[in-house]
């Protein structure tokens, strides 16, 4: 793209800045009538009038860049060095640049919408699924195109070779692009310049592309000095990242922000209710009974639901919150969380320090450990929701086995009959077992490239100093291995903390098991079975500030270690 | 004597380490050999790892399971025949278990109408001072006639011998010994991947496709640029950047399902794919490894007059192999497996969009009275991330151990 | 060339997903049910061909929704709001108070009024009653929800096997009341540690069985309230306590299909769409039999029924009528009927023929089901009252009972209290 950019003529300044003002001035007109157009609409996507004014006065930030560039060229022209606030010539061409560019980008994006290829990937599925057996093709002329280019073949036979791989391959793609009805597509594509908006649209991004070119050419007629010549590269690098991030991460996170502090809910225009959300997911009520023969339910005020209680003597205490099962799936999570770090953590360091010793057979046990790992969540989740069930699992199946042969010894053990998916003591543990499982392997590799990084002489020196294996570990493995432990400390937790797959697989009725809600799986339910957005956001973001807690710690404790 | 010490360690290590493979793999080859079986063979107390088929015979021309008894110290395949009997089963107060009279000691066992019910009944007191009556039979045994108690009855089932229609015998069907061989049931595979998981395996592989060829070129584009291109800002922007791997998901979930109602993209492949080829993580990933490579390759080129993409794709993206794999990897891993934003953002009537994870939910909804259907959807799903990994193993075990080192 | 090789399979790749518009002449209508297995599935999907090859102008998509347990309902609201809903779906009796409170279906009434062929009487009388209900009781505007899909009734499904093992006699006759019940169903727990009396799932009718049985019931009359504080509540809910103590039952809340049809269970509890399932998976001799009569003496059992709605903001609210009086045509839900998953919602004699004579050659006692919903009590939308959440507050408590936490006394003492405030009558 910069090659592009080089090769392209430069024009004179006489030509291209009154082009530049004609079409700023099209542009703060469009984007005017937008701006009306947006503050008029009746409906704005259910989100708010708040939402729907910040639409519109956002549309209206390019008229202002606009003006921004105008004046600035105009000052430049008149070769006046304004001072203060005023654009000055190399900052009206880094304005020019990046607004033309990205009008170009948002034009071009929204030329695709118009084309549909943003909801054409079905039809690309489609041709995946009736042309699957075209792959042959490829991968005949890939596999051709490898023997070419092995050195104990002749030199003829690797040309006939290479020529046999060109053709396949252009076949196969010719005969792809026949059956996907290439012709079709293009044609249905060429058709829509019938409509005005996609005229509009592709001379909108020529015009950008055009100006940002040549603003970007003329360098030296803005006064840029020669360190400066590669700035602009480094955000045209960064540029798709950074159009993303702001449409997928910090639009969401704001809007998010907003939400939290309205009812937003299904087919309704929310509305601001302030804290209202964080004060009924928090608020506690804390009263005492003395009359024990009434239900705990009865001492607190309209609204509140019993959390929990304790009786001493004669007077009960009662906890009630607005909304028990917060609370509830918040202590779940860290329950969770708590019992995770010594389940998948503790075996993981202890294995990992036996793969250390230099066995033989080390890496196939590494890669059936780490297996787990990379199967989705979803899908162990159902091979243990049948492991765990009851009657027909194995799980329960051992047990009693093992049950069974205690007593043949002569021990009275009585076998527990666990069911794991509905007994509320239980259920919280079958999550955590799943997850431990599926966590193990991968902390095991953590571990073990830690200890892999310990330098041997430590080890060395401990010996004769006369430490027996067992001090070695404590006093040399622990203390080297502590940034490591940390870290996978710090995953396993962040992981934990927002646990909702195991759940939701593991688990075949829905509610499931109170005990079983993690806060995820909490906010899930407010959110998408009770379509309290704005109450599900406020939740979202109670957890963000624990998670966010957690995480910074690490990052703290990195920074101290210093990797870099 | 050391050495002995060593190989008891050995061994010791070993049974450590076998004993957690076994525990590891367990559920992987439960679901392998469930997603093999057929449906009866599936809810079985107690259960089985093969997958099992009864030995069917032909017998006056309808097919029926085969039974194997041992009569006489002679073991005969036998069938049953349809019919059944009810017997009683009979024994005196001292030998009956009154807690569960099917525990007791039965010292005769006969049909209930070859027995003589008698007019008397006898009262037993269990431990828990609960009375128990029991009717009083008279029956027949090796040619005496006692009076004996009716235990407690049972219609059992009559099966008669395949060679010899005079053989017969009565048994409890539940419990009678059945023949079986083991038969794997390969067909359920097509049958699951007939229900529009061939589909699902295509939208998946795309969507994986596309999400981790988008991740890498962002990242390694973003990398380059935080880790070589001098530019203003870019500190202040790096450390934004960074920042933002701290926001845990959840917190988008709300607003980014209303952006993708706003955009019109729900229920639509795109919005599994665009959102998430933009990655914070991938660019941090690139740019640490970027910022070891020395910068004097770079710089005689740039001399040598090669652009900035140039120099990214002929000398920084051949010389990061391994952080590409690291990042292609966990994308990969990541795409595949993802599911709560396929759950929030395809809806379930629209299953020609579902990925593996949703059409695994949705099997197990449709299926819940066939786990072998079920699991062997969860073998298509989780198989080919099992296979990638297999065959690039040493990638994913290096991405990850340097993940834990690079934090 | 390996450069030039991606950047070329990349570019066919996009080219393919060229979107090629064709647009159809005919209008799509989308209709969606909610299936219990994949039988149920196949029965609508054949339903939806048979009525789509005959009705030309209109393509018809079915798509089965999730089932009981995934939400079924809810993932409809949000599809809703988000307008990507289909055209015709099904709600539960239960839901269709909720969506039509929301006005989130359409008012069906203009359309039946100018349909000739349209006759109200055809359907049972418990679910149109509620079906007419306009939950705003200062207006007397006409008002129709839906048609009732079809009906269905509890049974006790048995393992015969077992009952002869036990040596007790087959369930049903006259006397078949709560002793002979727990007697049969204790017998049936000692021939084996694995093999259990009874089971039943952990849902709001099967213990509403128990409860209705001695004589209590869910709400108040004009279902304003909850009903569930008094002592027949107790005597039920303790019988069914005391048998899931003993261990005769499958414990509380797992899932009691996988043993039954392991052939482990001796008495099952469950509806008319269990039906299909049992046919091809059991492996033993099954039949159906009544619910035991309780201590109030009378039959009891539960009229199940659901309706096929209209999404109120369909593009074609007359194809869409007319799509819901075909799927509730005589026909039709003969064919469904015969198929063997639910019961006929029109009462018409034919109707009920055809469903007797469903499932021929396998044995199975369809009258059972008839009888079962001839006396059953109908499952009520609550215009005046938010059900999914009196449901989650029932249910709750309900696992706290039988986990021991709380004794069914308690429960009846407390249980309307906690509900209370989810009433709206008055409002």
């Amino acid at each position: 793209m910069a090659s592009l950019v080089r090769r392209s003529p430069r024009l004179s300044p006489q030509i291209f800045i009154p082009i530049a003002h004609l079409w700023n001035v099209i542009l703060a007109l469009v984007c005017i009538s937008a701006s009306v157009n947006i503050w008029g609409l009746s409906d704005f996507g259910n989100l708010g009038r708040p939402v729907q004014v910040f639409a519109a006065v956002v549309v209206l930030v390019p008229v202002v860049i606009a003006l921004y560039i105008s004046v600035g060229l105009l000052l430049h022209s008149l070769r006046k060095n304004p001072s203060g606030w005023l654009p000055k010539g190399h900052q009206t061409r880094y304005a020019a640049m990046v607004f033309y560019y990205v009008g170009m980008v948002l034009c071009a994006a929204a030329l695709v919408e118009t084309w549909a290829i943003f909801d054409g990937f079905e039809f690309l599925v489609n041709g995946f699924m009736a042309n699957a057996w075209l792959g042959y093709g490829f991968a005949l002329a890939y596999v051709l195109s490898w023997l070419s280019g092995r050195t104990f073949l002749p030199e003829t036979l690797k040309r006939t070779l290479r020529y046999a791989s060109l053709v396949t391959g252009f076949g196969t793609l010719i005969i792809l692009l026949a059956a996907s009805d290439f012709v079709g597509g293009m044609t249905s594509i060429l058709s829509t310049y019938r409509q005005f908006n996609v005229i509009a649209l592709t001379i909108a991004i020529l015009v950008f592309a055009f100006l940002a070119t040549q603003f970007l050419l003329h360098g030296e007629h803005f006064g840029e000095r020669p360190h400066e010549r590669t700035s602009w590269q480094g955000w045209l690098l960064l540029s798709p990242n950074i159009i993303g991030f702001m449409i997928f991460f910090a639009g969401p996170l704001l809007l998010s922000f907003y939400l939290s502090f309205t009812n937003s809910t299904v087919g309704r225009t929310p509305e601001f209710i302030g804290l209202q959300n964080y004060i009924d997911l928090m608020t506690l009520e804390f009263q005492t009974q003395t009359n024990l023969a009434d239900p705990p339910q009865r001492a607190l005020s309209f609204g509140f639901n019993v959390l929990g209680t304790l009786e001493l003597g004669n007077t009960r205490y009662v906890l009630g919150a607005k909304d028990p099962l917060f609370w509830l799936s918040l202590r779940n999570t860290l329950l969770f969380c708590l019992l995770l770090v010594p389940l998948g953590v503790l075996p993981a360091l202890g294995l990992s320090v036996v793969l250390n010793s230099s066995l033989p057979g080390v890496k196939i046990f590494r890669a059936i450990y780490f297996l787990p790992s990379v199967a989705a969540v979803v899908g162990t989740a159902l091979i243990w929701r049948w492991l765990y069930d009851p009657v027909i699992g194995f799980y329960n199946y051992i047990i009693t086995s093992v049950v069974n042969f205690l007593n043949t010894l002569g021990l009275n053990v009585v076998d527990p009959q666990i069911q794991w998916l509905t007994d509320p003591n239980v259920v919280l543990f079958s999550i955590v077992f799943l997850a431990a499982w599926q966590i193990l392997g991968y902390n095991t590799v953590l571990f073990l490239a830690g200890l892999q990084g310990i330098p041997k002489q430590l080890y060395e020196a401990a010996q004769i100093d006369g430490a027996n294996r067992w001090q070695q570990f404590l006093n040399v493995t622990l203390p080297m291995l502590s940034p490591t432990t940390f870290f996978v400390l710090i995953t396993t937790i962040v992981t934990g903390l927002q646990v909702f797959n195991e759940p939701y697989g593991l688990f075949p009725a829905r509610p499931i098991p109170v005990n079983a809600t993690t806060s995820v799986f909490y906010l899930y339910n407010a959110g998408f079975f009770q379509f309290r957005f704005g109450y599900a956001s406020a939740i979202a973001w109670v957890l963000f500030v624990i998670i966010f807690g957690i995480t910074f710690l690490q990052f703290r404790f990195n920074r101290s270690n210093a990797y870099e | 004597m050391t050495k002995l010490r060593f190989y008891l360690g050995r061994l010791l290590a070993y049974a450590l380490l076998i004993g957690f493979a076994v525990f590891m793999l367990f559920p992987f080859i439960y679901m392998m050999s469930t997603s093999l079986k057929n449906s009866n063979d599936v809810f079985r107390v107690p259960p089985q790892l093969f997958p099992l088929s009864p030995v069917q015979r032909e017998v006056n021309g309808t097919l029926k399971d085969v039974y194997s008894f041992e009569i006489d110290g002679r073991v005969r395949e036998m069938v049953q025949t349809g019919e059944s009997r009810n017997f009683g089963f009979f024994t005196t107060p001292d030998r009956i278990n009154l807690n569960n009279t099917r525990n007791s000691n039965i010292i005769a066992q006969v049909p209930i109408d070859e027995a003589l019910k008698t007019d008397k009944t006898i009262t037993l007191t269990r431990a828990d001072g609960k009375e128990a009556r029991f009717d009083v039979y008279e029956v027949t045994l090796d040619g005496k006639t006692e009076q004996l108690l009716l235990a407690y009855r049972s219609g059992l089932a009559e099966f008669v011998a395949i060679d010899d229609e005079t053989v017969k015998l009565y048994a409890v069907a539940r419990t009678a010994p059945k023949q079986e061989f083991i038969d794997f049931q390969w067909g359920n595979y097509n049958a699951v991947l007939n229900l529009q998981l061939d589909r699902a395996l295509v939208n998946t592989t795309l969507v994986t496709l596309l999400v981790v060829v988008g991740q890498l070129v962002t990242s390694i584009l973003g990398g380059y640029a935080f880790s070589r291109v001098e530019f203003r800002g870019r500190d202040t922007l790096f450390l934004v950047y960074l920042g933002s791997i701290m926001i845990p998901f959840v917190v988008l979930i709300i607003p980014m399902y209303r952006l993708m109602v706003l955009l019109e993209w729900q229920n639509r492949i795109v919005s599994l794919i665009v959102p998430w080829i933009f990655t914070a993580y991938g660019t941090f990933l690139m740019r640490q490894f970027f910022i070891a490579i020395p910068k004097e390759i770079e710089e005689a080129a740039l001399l040598d007059g090669c652009s900035r993409f140039r120099v990214l794709w002929g000398i920084f993206v051949p010389l990061s192999t391994p952080a590409i794999a690291t990042l292609a990897i966990f994308s990969f891993l990541y795409a595949w497996n993802s599911f709560l934003w396929p759950l929030l953002i395809i809806g379930e009537g629209n299953v020609t969009n579902h990925v593996l994870t949703l059409s695994l939910i949705r099997l197990s909804n449709s299926f819940a009275d066939q786990p072998n259907m079920v699991l062997t959807g969860a073998a298509i799903a989780i198989l080919p991330p099992v296979i990638v990994f297999v065959l690039a193993q040493k990638y994913f075990i290096e991405g990850v151990a340097s993940s834990g080192l690079k934090g | 060339m390996k450069r030039f090789t991606i950047f070329v399979i990349l570019g066919a790749l996009l080219v393919m997903s060229l979107p090629v518009v064709v647009q159809g002449q005919e209008i799509t209508l989308r209709w969606r049910t909610r299936p219990d297995n994949q039988a149920e599935i196949d029965v609508y999907t054949t339903a939806s061909n048979t009525i789509d090859a005959a009705w030309d102008g209109v393509k018809l998509v079915y798509e089965p929704g999730g089932s009981e347990t995934a939400g079924y309902q809810d993932v409809l609201v949000t599809e809703l709001e988000a307008g990507t809903a289909p055209d015709v779906f099904w709600i539960p009796g239960t839901d269709v108070a909720r969506f039509a409170s929301a006005g989130l279906i359409l008012n069906l009434a203009p359309y039946a009024a100018a349909d000739p062929e349209f006759n109200i009487d055809d359907f049972y009388a418990g679910p149109m009653s509620f079906l007419t209900t306009n939950p705003d009781m200062n207006s007397d505007e006409e008002v129709l929800w839906g048609l009732p899909r079809d009906i269905s009734a509890f049974a006790i499904y048995y393992n015969a096997e077992l009952f002869a093992e036990a040596g007790v006699d087959l369930p049903g006759g006259d006397d078949w009341n709560w002793d002979r019940f727990m007697e049969a169903a204790m017998a049936i727990s000692e021939l084996g540690d694995d093999v259990y009396g009874f089971g039943m799932n952990a849902w709001w009718a099967n213990w509403g069985y128990f409860v209705n049985a001695a004589g209590s019931s869910f709400f108040n009359e004009d279902y304003t309230a909850c009903g569930l504080n008094n002592e027949a509540t107790v005597v039920g809910l303790q019988a069914a306590v005391d048998l899931f103590r003993s261990g005769a039952a499958v414990p509380w809340g797992t899932d009691s299909e996988p043993p039954f049809l392991a052939g482990k269970v001796g008495m099952f509890m469950n509806g008319r769409w269990a039906t299909p399932g049992t046919l091809a998976n059991a492996g033993f001799e099954w039949n159906v039999a009544p619910l035991p009569i309780g201590p109030s003496g009378k039959p009891t059992n539960w009229l199940f029924w659901g309706a096929y709605v209209v999404n109120a903001k369909t593009a074609h609210p007359e194809e869409a009528w007319e799509l819901i009086t075909r799927l509730t045509s005589a026909e039709i839900q003969g064919a469904v009927a015969s198929l063997g998953a639910n019961i006929p919602s029109r009462q018409t004699q034919d109707a009920i023929d055809l469903f007797l004579a469903s499932l021929p050659g396998t044995g199975i006692n369809n009258s059972v089901f008839t009888d079962g919903a001839a006396v059953g009590v109908s499952e009520a939308p609550l215009f005046f009252g938010n059900w999914p959440k009196i449901d989650q507050i029932y249910g709750q408590n309900i696992t706290e009972v039988f986990n021991g936490t709380q004794t069914p006394q308690e429960f009846a003492d407390t249980i309307c209290d906690k509900v209370a405030a989810e009433f709206t009558a008055g409002n």
